[in-house]
């Protein structure tokens, strides 16, 4: 019983991750200048980077998105998902670090969180809910096995 | 033997290579001057010395590079701190006062999309700086 809780806590984890990466993706590519104009305000790329990055963070968000959800492709869905947030963290931080004041444009302007302190915040939940649907190999067969 | 589930596979590659075609076709409809014909104009540096009365001038850079040199008299307006900034933007402006909005140069958008936002609330004429801060200060 309390198995299948915890297997129905993992699937709930994982999901909310899905729906947050693909609410993420959905908000940007809705207004993409808005998301590039984020980008450009930090000026630290080539104007060439900032306009593919812009275009390619919030796709791959979508298909992150839709690869936690499919059992095949969970493990590396779940892999870059980590890397997207670890990456986007470490990105709020250096630019907390170098004074730069960003509103982060992580959810466009659905879900606007200025400063470091609260994306930060935001990021670490989700990475939690990303550990917390992995299960533990000595549990048997991990949630994040898949086929791989 | 199982491997960690940390250690990448082939699935992790074609998921990082699906989104490329899309971005790229996004990218071509980002680009500037493919989406909005309508939009504010753009004016070159040499055009607005040009003017009788000097126009205010929007800087759509961020912060940092703001405070480090910008045009003289001009104010920082960005996406990220529009609500904090724009009051002080209006308070500045003037219908008979042309609006000039800048970034750093020729490939940024970021004076592109201030200036669509300037003029969607009914602030005319706003124009776009061809070059940007680069062109200023070649000029």
């Amino acid at each position: 019983m309390a198995g299948a809780v915890i297997a129905w806590l993992r699937r709930l984890a994982l999901v909310l991750v899905a729906l947050a990466f693909a609410v993420a993706g959905i908000a940007k590519l809705s207004d993409p200048a808005a998301f590039l104009a984020v980008i450009q305000s930090l000026s630290w790329f080539p104007s060439w980077l900032e306009q593919l990055g812009a275009a390619y963070l919030p796709w791959l968000e979508l298909v992150v998105a839709g690869g936690l959800l499919w059992s095949t492709s969970r493990p590396a869905a779940s892999r870059i998902a980590m890397g997207l947030l670890l990456g986007f963290t470490l990105f709020l931080l250096v630019a907390a670090v170098r004074g730069v004041e960003l509103t982060c444009g992580c959810f466009g302007e659905w879900w606007v969180l200025e400063g470091t302190l609260w994306p930060v915040v935001r990021n670490l939940v989700l990475i939690g809910l990303l550990f917390g649907s992995v299960k533990p190999k000595s549990a048997g067969k991990s949630f994040h096995n898949g086929n791989e | 033997m199982t491997r960690a589930w940390f250690v990448p596979g082939w699935m992790d590659l074609v998921l990082l290579l699906i989104p490329i075609p899309l971005a790229l076709a996004t990218v071509a409809w980002i680009l500037p001057g493919k989406h909005d014909a309508t939009g504010p104009r753009v004016v070159s540096v040499a055009e607005v010395r040009g003017w009788e009365v000097a126009p205010l001038w929007v800087d759509a850079r961020s912060a940092a590079s703001y405070e480090r040199a910008t045009i003289p008299g001009a104010l920082n307006l960005t996406e990220g701190r529009w609500s904090e900034q724009l009051p002080t933007v209006l308070s500045q402006w003037r219908p008979e006062r042309k609006v000039v909005v800048f970034c750093s140069d020729e490939g940024c958008r970021a004076s592109e999309t201030v200036a669509g936002r300037l003029s969607g609330m009914g602030i005319a004429p706003v124009y776009i700086l061809e070059g940007g801060w680069e062109a200023w200060q070649e000029q």
